[in-house]
């Protein structure tokens, strides 16, 4: 007797005991189809929660390295720039100095192109990439080389007169100039005038650039240099030969003393200019290791982007069907209740 | 002569009639009096010495006769003091004299003065003071018999004497060190399982028992009990003054205990309380308290009484427990219907009836009494009815004779002008 | 005297048969109220052959009210845990809004990124500062909910035993009124439903065992781990809220009968109900990833913490992150860092500091990175990146993995807290489920079924009539009877 009865509280509530929880799901799955990832991430994903927050990490990281890789490379690619730049005017100078000129007109010519290669250089040697001076190393803010004219052109002018006991200003003295040895001038080259341009005359009189190149992160494990520094042979050399070209007072002097600057003018440039393709091949590398970091990342943030799917997000089809399916069931509850309530033996007695 | 003796007689049967139509008048007046008894007229001729030849009518002599014996159906009340007989014996009762009656009108309620339990009639119930022990009565008197009252039972309070505590111990618990068991009363004391219980001291006042049970030793428990009021606010330990009982336990393989059975706790202002723990055991698994009774009471106003169907008397105190005070006799007497019924549905004893014989219900051969129930009368209305008519008849048929034999005198009479 | 005898069986018929319809009128009532037991007349048969109720009894079952019991107790114990693991999770947020400490850590170590490879643009210094202090806010934030979860919780501990005491003192009015009507044979199935309603909600507060000690319907009730809660009397259920809870602090335990049973220290342990639940999210879960937040202030000062660049061995100092009165870097736990964690104000623009001295050296003198003086250093920033990124050592204590980088340690805490939550919410589920179940089964055992009750009713009405009918008939008897009287 006991066991069959049923109470009229379990009978009439029986349909309805499921469907809080019914509603509950349906408002989770309509909320998943719409915005297709799980209602609730971190109840489904339990104890694999914090790898999906990981992977979120892991893919703002990659994606702020792609951003600052482009920052790097515009850099790569401007100092490309200022270098072809600067190995393009150079060239034709050293064409011009090939040919050894002779008579005075072609000299003071190639004087004044020599000057314009310097102020050029300089100039492109100052650069800035927005707030970064290209070639200035990690002390970017300074432009890395003085001002021909207001530094360097003094310590020459004071070591010519030093040396060959010049008059001032040395280059148009024109007498003392013509007296100057090929011997002599020789070793002025070797001596006083590679000292300007060598630690630590070079740092103090030229160059307020850092040694270090500028570095970047590229990818989680590479790090690349993205600059070259003044510091450099390469400027040292070209910055020496443009001077000697420029302010020696070229046209003054003694034909065979002419032809030793002109010799060892022509091999310091091609020195110069050799380390420049150099340098240019070592920011080539710099840049297809950063392009190849590129490639790399993207391909791993899809990667990661697939994975944080793979964990959060549902499949809309099956919420779909769990939506028709559920829906249904409601309907069924709703209608069964309601047929239960109507259901009393009073209605018949 | 025989014309007199005519007139005589058929007023002899008149009377008689009378005195029937008397006793149904009562007994359809009485229809509803708890308790009642039925009261019948029975007629006996008286009859003249008589001739061959000549009848001198007689007369009808009547005689009253009670059902007393007749069992009255019983009606249920819902006064646990309305009491009933089913069966043989009567309620001995006294009137506010104090002399003791017979009666079955057991619609007895207490009387607000006396505390009494006092019937419709203002007949008081009588009952064996057993409060003290057995009732000390005589088969054949009212001695030691005392009212009812209800009243005199109040604010009863009992002392704890005996208990039952039974609980598992469970056999896997540490063991507490020696220098920690509670019995040391020591502020580290430690101990594996506690529960508390309410006693009663002499006055009834609540003293709450601390039991400590303590695993000292594989198989061996250490039972400790303090009195809970002097335990250190918090912590407990350690409690103002030592333990009041500890008892070392032990057990066997299966988890039986094997050391004493009883514990014996001196509750401080009371008893000394004697535990059955013999049921106690060691098993592995968690301490389970099962059972943890103690008898007394505290002080408690009686909110109502019971009357069993042997006739105790029990007192129902406000927390339930229940004290005897009295038990109900039943008198009897050979010849019930003999009985002389008085005012106030009560019966006294005559010749006829016999002595008195005063036993307990449903002991020998006795009723057994029905609390919540009133014996109703045994009168059958239709019956009554029934005889009622007859008598109205007989009636008429001796009013008829007188008028006949009254007529003859008057023819008598005129013959002479 | 037979019709007279008749009359009155007839009479004690209709009396009983009103009190079964007015029982079962109150069975009617009663079949909304989940509380209510089925209460059944039962008639018998006197002596003389009349009917007479003699009880009213109530349908029990006492092996599904047990069940019942112990469902209620579990599932409140589990849905108090869950709701103070949910409000602690509430503190991750779902991955997708990056709310946690741990998607944070991810922001600064992004900002940090890019400030290293751009170190002269103070603007991505800026985003490196507002990435530290939204991290120092979502720490002190989450550590502020982890105080104030553990202070509810010790607040509902504290009501709970008020309310369980409150209970308990009602139960023993109610034990005595049934106690005292067992005694007297009184119709005391409604105080018994009353009381047993008051059970189930003690259960709530607390698990228990009831133990009936069969005279008079005396009920003695002993917590789940055998403590004496009800015996005559009610025993006392003490508690002292803690003014404070600071980190690491265990709060007070709850002593029944001046026995402990909630805490580590606790000789009889309850195992269930709303108490336990709440015990176990303020002393071990909140406490639990209270540590863990701690842990990641820790990892954090020590991540960025500067080192003496001269080798002179002077103590390393907290760079980026630090702490009012910092002296030096914590090695071990220390209580309450996450609440106290903040950017240090040297490299805060809003405090008067400058972004650039993170790239430098913030503390200066022989804590100075940057020598040279290059605003495109990056040395000590890739730095920062990699010791952000490197191993630790965290306490074991928190239950996480103790060697790992702060990011994985991080995201180990998410994990942590997301896996207790879906655990707890299994087992609210499940326990709800348990409950829902017991308690139909014991609905269906002790409830009422209105067409059954109305099935009754028609045979009392039956009855009813028959009895009426047999009066009539008596009653018409009479009437013939007193019509021959003339």
């Amino acid at each position: 007797m006991r066991t069959s009865l049923i109470s009229t509280m379990s009978l009439n509530s029986a349909p309805r005991t499921g469907l809080a929880e019914m509603q509950e799901r349906l408002a989770a799955a309509t909320k998943e189809v719409a915005t297709g990832r799980h209602a609730d991430t971190g109840l489904v994903l339990a104890d694999r929660t914090g790898r999906t927050v990981s992977l979120r990490q892991e893919m703002g990281s990659l994606d702020s390295m792609i951003t600052s890789n482009s920052v790097a490379r515009s850099r790569i690619e401007k100092t490309h720039l200022a270098l072809e730049d600067i190995g393009g005017s150079i060239q034709s100078l050293q064409n011009n100095l090939t040919g050894l000129p002779d008579s005075t007109q072609e000299i003071a010519i190639l004087r004044r192109q020599a000057n314009d290669a310097l102020d050029k250089f300089v100039s492109t040697m100052n650069t800035a990439d927005g707030r970064v001076h290209l070639f200035a190393g990690t002390n970017s803010e300074t432009p890395p080389l003085a001002e021909y004219d207001s530094g360097p052109k003094a310590a020459l002018d004071a070591a010519l007169i030093a040396k060959f006991g010049l008059t001032s200003p040395p280059q148009e003295d024109t007498a003392g100039l013509a007296a100057i040895t090929p011997a002599d001038m020789s070793d002025f080259l070797d001596n006083e005038f590679a000292a300007m341009f060598s630690d630590p005359d070079w740092t103090s009189v030229w160059s307020s650039a850092a040694d270090e190149p500028l570095q970047s992160r590229i990818s989680p494990t590479e790090t690349v240099a993205t600059s070259i520094s003044a510091n450099g042979t390469a400027t040292r050399d070209l910055a020496k030969a443009l001077t000697a070209l420029a302010d020696f007072g070229i046209d003054h002097l003694a034909p065979e003393t002419r032809a030793v600057v002109f010799h060892r003018s022509l091999s310091t440039m091609n020195a110069g200019l050799t380390q420049t393709v150099t340098d240019r091949a070592m920011l080539g590398v710099s840049q297809q290791r950063l392009d190849a970091a590129d490639t790399r990342m993207r391909n791993a943030r899809d990667i990661v982007e697939q994975r944080i799917a793979a964990f959060e997000a549902v499949n809309p089809v099956e919420k779909k069907a769990e939506i028709d399916q559920l829906s249904v069931q409601i309907e069924m509850s709703y209608s069964l209740t309601a047929k239960l309530l109507r259901l009393s033996i009073m209605n018949y007695a | 002569m025989s014309l007199y003796g005519l007139l005589r007689t058929s007023v002899s049967g008149m009377n008689a009639q009378s005195t029937k139509l008397s006793t149904i008048g009562d007994n359809v007046a009485n229809s509803d009096t708890a308790g009642y008894k039925r009261a019948s007229t029975e007629f006996s001729s008286l009859l003249m010495a008589n001739s061959k030849t000549n009848y001198n009518s007689g007369s009808v002599v009547s005689s009253i006769r009670y059902a007393i014996n007749e069992q009255g159906a019983l009606s249920y009340t819902t006064s646990s003091t309305d009491l009933a007989v089913q069966g043989d014996g009567f309620f001995v009762v006294n009137d506010p004299t104090g002399m003791p009656f017979l009666t079955r009108a057991g619609s007895f309620t207490r009387d607000g003065n006396t505390g009494n339990l006092v019937n419709a009639a203002g007949f008081t119930l009588m009952g064996y003071d057993i409060s003290e022990g057995d009732a000390q009565g005589t088969l054949n008197g009212y001695a030691n018999l005392v009212p009812i009252d209800i009243s005199a039972m109040n604010m009863q309070a009992s002392a704890s004497t005996t208990g039952i505590f039974t609980a598992n111990l469970p056999s896997d618990a540490g063991i507490v060190a020696a220098a920690d068991l509670p019995s040391t009363n020591a502020a580290t004391a430690d101990y594996t399982a506690k529960s508390s219980i309410v006693v009663y001291d002499d006055l009834g006042s609540e003293v709450v028992l601390d039991i400590y049970f303590s695993k000292s030793a594989d198989s061996t428990w250490e039972a400790a009990v303090y009195d809970q009021a002097d335990a250190t606010p918090g912590s407990s330990f350690p409690y103002s003054s030592a333990a009041l009982a500890t008892q070392t336990m032990t057990f066997d393989a299966n988890g039986n205990l094997t050391s004493a059975g009883t514990m014996t706790i001196p509750v401080p202002g009371g008893q000394n309380v004697t535990v059955d723990i013999s049921k106690m055991t060691q098993l592995a698994t968690d301490y389970t308290p099962l059972t943890a009774t103690v008898d007394g009471s505290a002080p408690s106003t009686v909110t109502d009484v019971e009357i069993g169907e042997n006739g105790i008397v029990q007192a129902i105190y406000e927390n339930g427990s229940k004290a005897a005070a009295y038990r109900i006799p039943l008198a009897d007497v050979p010849s019930p219907d003999k009985l002389q019924p008085m005012a106030g549905n009560i019966f006294s004893t005559t010749l006829e009836s016999g002595d008195v014989t005063v036993g307990f219900p449903t002991e020998s051969g006795l009723g057994s009494l029905v609390s919540g129930a009133l014996e109703q009368s045994n009168v059958d209305l239709a019956t009554e009815f029934t005889e009622m008519i007859v008598a109205q008849r007989s009636y008429t048929g001796n009013s008829k004779v007188f008028q006949t034999g009254n007529e003859l005198l008057d023819t008598l009479m005129n013959l002479k002008r | 005297m037979s019709l007279s005898v008749a009359l009155n069986t007839a009479r004690s018929s209709i009396q009983a048969t009103s009190t079964q319809i007015a029982t079962s009128g109150k069975n009617v009532a009663g079949a909304d109220d989940p509380t209510y037991s089925r209460k059944i007349a039962s008639k018998t048969t006197t002596a003389d052959g009349s009917a007479r109720l003699v009880s009213i009894g109530r349908a029990t079952d006492v092996a599904l009210y047990t069940r019942m019991l112990g469902a209620t107790s579990a599932t409140t114990g589990a849905t108090a845990r869950l709701e103070g693991i949910e409000r602690l999770a509430e503190t991750v947020g779902d991955p997708e809004l990056e709310t946690s400490p741990a998607a944070k850590i991810g922001a600064l170590s992004s900002a940090l990124l890019e400030y290293a490879n751009t170190p002269d643009d103070p603007l991505f210094g800026q985003n490196v500062v507002t990435a530290a202090s939204d991290l120092t806010r979502t720490m002190n934030a989450a550590a502020e909910t982890v105080l104030t979860v553990r202070k509810d919780a010790d607040a509902d501990i504290a009501a709970s035993v008020d309310r369980l005491n409150g209970l308990l003192g009602r139960f023993e009015e109610m034990n005595q009124a049934v106690v005292a009507g067992s005694g007297t044979g009184r119709d005391i199935t409604q105080l018994m439903d009353q009381r047993d309603a008051l059970l189930s909600q003690i259960s709530e507060e607390i698990g228990i065992s009831v133990v009936n000690r069969g005279q008079n319907n005396d009920l003695v009730l002993y917590t789940d781990s055998g403590v004496t809660l009800f015996e005559t009397r009610a025993r006392v259920v003490a508690f002292t809220p803690a003014s404070i809870l600071t980190a690491g602090m265990t709060g007070n335990a709850v002593t029944i009968d001046g026995v402990p049973v909630t805490g580590s220290n606790a000789s009889m342990p309850l195992q269930s109900g709303r108490l336990v639940g709440l015990t176990e999210v303020r002393d071990e879960v909140a406490m639990t990833y209270q540590r863990q937040l701690d842990e990641m202030a820790r990892g954090l000062v020590t991540a960025f913490a500067e080192a003496d660049q001269t080798a002179g061995g002077a103590p390393d100092l907290p760079g980026l992150f630090t702490f009012p009165s910092a002296t030096g870097v914590p090695g071990v736990v220390t209580a309450n860092l996450s609440v106290v964690l903040q950017v240090n104000p040297a490299v805060d623009p809003a405090q008067g500091g400058a972004v650039a001295r993170l790239r430098d050296g913030i503390n200066g003198g022989v804590y100075t990175y940057n020598t040279g003086g290059g605003a495109s250093f990056s040395v000590r920033l890739r730095g920062l990146v990699d010791g952000l990124a490197g191993n630790q050592s965290f306490d074991a204590g928190t239950g996480l993995s103790p060697v790992s980088s702060l990011q994985e340690f991080a995201a180990g805490s998410v994990s942590w807290i997301e896996a207790l939550r879906a655990g707890a919410t299994r087992s609210a589920d499940y326990e709800t489920a348990l409950l829902s179940r017991a308690s139909e089964a014991l609905s269906n055992a002790t409830g009422v079924n209105l067409d059954e009750e109305y099935a009754i009713q028609l045979q009392l009405e039956q009855s009813f009539g028959a009895s009426s009918r047999l009066i009539s008939v008596i009653d018409d008897l009479f009437k013939t009877l007193l019509g021959i009287v003339r």
